[in-house]
């Protein structure tokens, strides 16, 4: 049955030199191209590597893994760099099968799995609600089956069983439904000799116990400003890119928050814009919705009455359409007010109604009035 | 009735203190004045000035009864008098009418009886402060219950006893709610205002009235009574409204009224039988060829029967009716100056008008008779009629340049030059809807060039929909009727169809049906069938069941909801919380997204003192927000619907009161269904180009949106816009090493905002390169990271086959090659496919024979 997919032959050479380019490192952007692809190659927080190794040496008791630790600190790098010292290379061979899915009520849904031989990718919450048929279905049909060792060959050098299991990654799991989680909990115990769950969340706070209780716990903690900065100078090395000032990618690094990924886009866009010569006044580039959100906080304090708030309420509503979620809108509007604000007082008037505000983001429905109601509360404030 | 005994002792704090004051001194008088025991009374001696003040004879009275006002020193004389009625009438009878009868023998008029009646110590009033509103006694305003009580404990008057009289009510009385004393006051044929000036007779004072009108009345030097003195007034006076001058006015306006509907139902009359006659003759004469009976007059629906058939009888709305004459018998005019020359009252540009108001105030009716009037003939499309762009193409367009065949024939006799047009009339333009596809956008095109005059109706001129008409059309408003000017009409029509209407009540009948004739008349004919009176008895009743129970529109919502005098105290009573509350529930999907649209766009009227607009703004701001929290609790998987009035509040009523005041600008539609959309189809967007490159990046969508499209937007077209055709390549191998399409390239390049917008950036980029971007990309093969298996059942714990492994092509190059019927299957399969180029059988030949199974396959493709 697989042979159906190599009849045209044209477009399996395409396929293989893209592959070999892929796995060659020919990546485009900079932040895929220098992407760690092992355990060795892994740049921060040597601690964590040793751990990852230690569990890659007796990979057939590989526990159920759970990542946790914020966006760009390499948490999908890291559990890839794992698979690959226990599978081999095969696992970074992806493709993505589109699996069809019917609801009880009758709604057919899509869901795209990314796989290797080895394992599979899944982000059940790109179904929204219904991800705990996702659960359900389709992990429990992966669970059940017995992974056949056809390939003995390779199992010499991973001791032979390490195909036993396979491999489930789910990506944001901290997005996962109470519902599914639920349903997880048993699939992970049950047919714990099929299959290996490896979950990748940002915050641990909405996975409930049990989960927690059955994973071993990871965090993968933000590479230091010094690391991102060790990082940028590796790939600017290689890319030859001429760093005047190592400053400059300390600020790239501070600006980032340790979100590596985004300092090494943010390094291969100011690059780019200055003919690969960064030197210490080389502007930082912002992504274009930070500078909106920048736009918007100075708005705030320069003037303050109702027209304005009716300016403030597009732009929010471009920002929202535009697929910035409201939560980090307030947060860098916060913190831009922050910066911005010298009078105490007023920073803690700021502060205190973001809190609220973004609490009510998060039991609310409509982001909208939230960010309103937080950009005329500041107004009030900062009108005294 | 209720005892008379118990009802007077209720009332000694305001009987007594009257004897009490008919012996004693002045200064105890003034401890009688208000009859609640919860009203301080002020006893400080500095106030007597003021009483006096307030009780020096007035001349400045010109109509209606000029009361008499009691000096210091008679005074405790006429106490007597006064007081006198009520014992003997607690001895007499607890019957009210001989009581009454007594009383009237005593006090002829309304100025005797009055100046018997004590007057309220203005000083000793207890003058409103800015005291918390009270939502809860407010809220019992409406209760009917309560109502129908108080006014059966109401002493009961001779029939039309308050003729002749104006009276205010202000402040809060005592035990009667203020509505329903007006209601009585009404009832016994007085006139009653809301604002006091020399016309008033009498004021009836309460607790908590405003300072300005205590100052009013001082000023005016008007007769002040409390509730009791009102009651009395009521009971006390005769028939008729006794023999005062007034009074006597009053009547001869009745009469007048009464007479002139029966000479209009006379004229009617007569003029039916006119047409009766003539309709027989021509019968006659055109004999036995028309057998049809025209439809007896007893037969037609009153509201046909009725229609107004010349604009003068239009009721109300003369100023609109006016316009609209003026205009359509200038059209020619007009025309000839070529529609540029807007002239003084600026009708001069426009070929068309747009009648609009609510239904049932003659819109139709006075459209069509004024085309009559100027002799127009009429062609006349409504929603009955089906009105798409090409309908209307095929059907209207033609009429546009053409003359009337009617006009044609009969101008030959009458030689009017008017004969030969006519006029479009569009009826329910707002009715136009799915069905009429492009109707509007074609009217308003038609209206723009139109060679004969067109009238549009329409009932909800500000919807979105009306918007391609703004500015192509006269607009004409029509609004509902005052009662005033219904009156006479449907006092004809009941003169004309023998049916008791008590003048008195048809303003609650039109308040029932909020101004709509038509239902008024139809209300009528309704009753007729059942009763042939309507009085007080039965009018409650009525009104009731006819209230027009219509659910408002979105927009009429938020404008009322945004009205700043219904939060006042005043208008809190008239409009208390429930109905606010039912305000949102007339459309509770669409109300709290209107308030939140148009809440920035208030002038505010409500601010308390030292507040600024931005902070007012700000609490709406909040409470809408707290709002959205309740809601989610009714709409998520809580469902917790019982929450919906608490939504009411939080998300509609509590926001408005904050900032209503008057509209700054037209009420919009909600923007927010708009941009919840443009949202949904970005998250797609995002989700697609997220599915594509997955395989080369490792992050989510907000990963994806927020950290890498900036640089792959700099990436993908600034090389573009920089070097032209040269960076195509590089720009292609991009796309490709990220499982681009042509398509995720545009949509990235829609996904930034602010200083990065792309649309200045992408018009740059010359058109031969994007052309040459375009061919190029398409001429080439593309990975594509994505492809449909089917169905998810056949596909096990292995993933599906994978096409893009060199060492399962190995392994698989020993599998022997799968028989013929396999083959033709799977040849099926992959006609689907996406990833299967079929139109491609050169590069396939040329390349089969590697191995048996692909050439099977080549060879397979060759002979389709």
């Amino acid at each position: 049955m697989t042979s159906i997919f190599y009849k045209d032959e044209v477009l399996l050479r395409e396929f293989n030199t893209n592959w070999k380019a892929q796995l060659t490192g020919k990546m485009s952007l900079w932040v895929d191209k220098y992407r760690p692809k092992s355990l060795d190659a892994l740049t921060h927080t040597p601690r964590l590597t040793h751990l990852l190794k230690s569990l890659s040496v007796e990979p057939r008791d590989l526990p159920h893994l759970l990542f946790y630790g914020p966006n760009g600190a390499g948490k999908k790098t890291r559990c890839m760099a794992l698979l690959q010292s226990i599978f081999g290379s095969g696992v970074y061979k992806l493709k993505i099968d589109v699996r069809q899915f019917t609801t009880p009520s009758n709604r057919k849904l899509e869901l795209n799995v990314v796989s290797s031989p080895y394992h599979l990718e899944i982000t059940p919450s790109d179904m929204g609600n219904n991800d705990r048929i996702v659960i359900q279905e389709l992990l429990k049909e992966v669970a059940q089956m017995e992974q056949v060792d056809f390939q003995t060959a390779s199992g010499a050098e991973t001791g032979g069983l390490a195909h036993r299991y396979k491999c489930v990654i789910i990506n944001e799991a901290d997005s996962l439904t109470r519902d599914a989680q639920a349903a997880l909990r048993r699939t992970m115990e049950k047919y714990s000799r099929n299959i290996r769950f490896i979950m990748l969340c940002e915050s641990m706070s909405s996975m409930i116990a049990p989960i927690k209780s059955r994973c071993l716990l990871v965090r993968t903690p933000a590479p230091t400003t010094q690391e991102t900065a060790d990082a940028l100078v590796k790939v600017g090395g290689q890319e030859k890119v001429t760093v005047e000032d190592e400053a400059i990618l300390n600020t790239i690094a501070e600006s980032c928050d340790g979100n590596l990924r985004k300092a090494l886009l943010t390094f291969e866009s100011m690059a780019l814009n200055n003919e690969m010569c960064l030197k210490s006044s080389t502007a930082l580039i912002r992504a274009d919705w930070v500078v909106v959100i920048l736009k918007m906080a100075n708005r705030i304090l320069k003037d303050r009455s109702v027209s304005s708030l009716v300016e403030c309420r597009a732009t929010l509503y471009d920002l929202l359409a535009h697929c910035i979620p409201a939560k980090v809108i307030i947060q860098e509007l916060a913190f831009a007010l922050l910066d911005a604000i010298h009078n105490d007082n007023h920073k803690i008037a700021v502060v205190q109604w973001a809190s609220v505000f973004d609490e009510r983001l998060r039991l609310g429905n409509k982001p909208i009035y939230h960010l309103e109601g937080f950009i005329a509360r500041v107004m009030c404030e900062v009108d005294g | 009735m209720v005892g008379i005994d118990e009802f007077f002792k209720g009332q000694h704090t305001g009987k007594q203190p009257s004897k009490a004051r008919a012996t004693g001194t002045s200064r105890k008088r003034k401890e009688q004045p208000v009859n609640s025991a919860s009203n301080p009374i002020n006893l400080e001696d500095s106030e007597d000035e003021h009483t006096l003040e307030a009780k020096k004879p007035s001349n400045q009275l010109k109509a209606g009864v000029s009361v008499e006002i009691v000096d210091e020193e008679p005074q405790p004389r006429k106490r007597q008098r006064a007081t006198a009625p009520a014992p003997k009438a607690k001895a007499s009878s607890p019957k009210k009418s001989p009581k009454s009868k007594i009383q009237s023998a005593e006090a002829g008029t309304a100025e005797a009886l009055l100046s018997q009646i004590p007057s309220v110590d203005l000083d000793a009033v207890h003058v409103k402060e800015t005291a918390q509103f009270d939502f809860r006694s407010n809220g019992n305003a409406g209760d009917s219950s309560q109502a129908a009580a108080e006014e059966a404990n109401f002493p009961e008057g001779a029939p039309n006893c308050l003729l002749g009289l104006t009276i205010v009510f202000t402040g809060q009385l005592p035990t009667i709610e203020r509505g329903v004393a007006e209601a009585i006051a009404k009832r016994y044929g007085a006139r009653v205002t809301k604002s006091i000036s020399s016309k008033t007779s009498v004021v009836v004072l309460g607790d908590e009235a405003g300072p300005k009108k205590l100052e009013k009345i001082k000023q005016l030097k008007i007769k002040a009574i409390d509730e009791d003195g009102f009651k009395q007034l009521v009971a006390g006076m005769p028939e008729e409204g006794g023999d005062g001058s007034a009074a006597e006015k009053a009547r001869q306006k009745l009469k007048q009224q009464e007479e002139k509907a029966q000479k209009d139902a006379a004229e009617m009359i007569k003029v039916e039988e006119e047409q009766r006659e003539k309709a027989r003759r021509v019968q006659s004469k055109a004999n036995t060829a028309d057998k049809r009976e025209p439809v007896r007059e007893e037969d037609k629906l009153w509201t046909v029967k009725y229609a107004p058939t010349s604009l003068q009888h239009i009721c109300g709305n003369k100023t609109s009716v006016n316009k609209l004459k003026t205009w359509l018998s200038n059209w020619r005019t007009y025309q000839k100056q070529g529609f540029k020359n807007a002239g003084r009252d600026g009708f001069g540009v426009f070929r068309a008008a747009m009648v609009y108001g609510p239904p049932g105030i003659g819109k139709t009716t006075a459209a069509h008779l004024a085309a009559k009037e100027l002799g127009y003939d009429i062609l006349e499309r409504n929603a009955s009629d089906v009105r798409s762009k090409s309908l209307l193409n095929a059907g209207v367009k033609n009429a546009l340049d053409n003359t009337s065949v009617v006009g044609f024939f009969k101008s030959k006799h009458d030689g009017d030059v008017n004969q030969k047009n006519f006029v479009i009339i569009m009826d329910e333009v707002d009715g136009m809807s799915g069905g009429d596809r492009g109707g509007v956008g074609q009217m308003a095109q038609f209206c723009r060039k139109s060679s004969m005059p067109m009238i549009l109706i329409c009932n909800e001129r500000n919807s979105p929909k009306m918007r391609p008409f703004d500015r192509v059309c006269l607009d004409i408003q029509f609004r509902r009727p005052d009662p005033t000017s219904i009156k006479a009409r449907l006092m004809t029509v009941a003169v004309r169809e023998k049916f008791q209407l008590d003048p008195n009540i048809i303003d609650k009948l039109v308040e029932a049906t909020r101004g709509d004739i038509r239902q008024l008349i139809n209300l009528l004919s309704t009753i007729s069938t059942t009763t042939k009176k309507i009085g007080h008895e039965n009018a409650q009743e009525i009104a009731k069941a006819w209230e027009k129970n219509i659910a408002l529109k979105p927009f009429d919502i938020a404008h009322k909801l945004f009205d700043g005098r219904i939060y006042s105290d005043v208008g809190s009573k008239s409009f208390p919380l429930y109905k606010k509350i039912e305000l949102y529930f007339d459309d509770f999907d669409f109300a709290p997204l209107m308030i939140q649209e148009n809440y920035l766009q208030t002038r505010p009227s409500v601010l308390k003192p030292g507040q600024s607009h931005l902070a007012a703004v700000a609490d709406a701001a909040e409470s809408i927000s707290q709002g959205d929290l309740v809601e989610r609790k009714i709409r998520s998987s809580e469902q917790l619907w019982s929450l919906l009035p608490f939504h009411a509040i939080m998300s509609s009523v509590r926001p408005a009161s904050k900032v209503a005041g008057q509209m700054a600008g037209r009420i919009n539609f909600t923007s927010w269904l708009g941009q919840n959309s443009k949202m949904g189809k970005y998250y797609r967007l995002l989700q697609e180009i997220q599915y594509h490159t997955r395989l080369s990046t490792s992050t989510d969508k907000l990963g994806l949106r927020m950290d890498y499209m900036p640089t792959m937007k700099k990436r993908l077209l600034d090389p573009l816009v920089e070097r032209g055709n040269d960076a195509v390549p590089e720009v292609i191998q991009t796309m490709d090493d990220y499982y681009l399409s042509k398509e995720d390239w545009d949509s990235i390049m829609e996904f930034m905002i602010g200083s990065d917008k792309t649309d200045l950036q992408i018009k740059k980029i010359p058109t031969a390169v994007k052309s040459g971007f375009t061919r190029k990309y398409n001429s080439m093969v593309h990975p594509v990271a994505i492809y449909k298996t089917g169905s998810t059942t056949a596909v096990g714990a292995k993933p599906a086959a994978t096409p893009d492994f060199e060492d399962i092509v190995d392994a698989d190059d020993n599998v022997p090659p799968a028989d013929e019927d396999e083959e033709s299957k799977e040849d099926t399969d992959f006609k689907k496919d996406k990833l299967i180029k079929q139109g491609k059988p050169k590069v396939a030949s040329k390349r089969a024979g590697s191995t048996a199974k692909k050439s099977a396959a080549a060879k397979k493709r060759k002979t389709k």
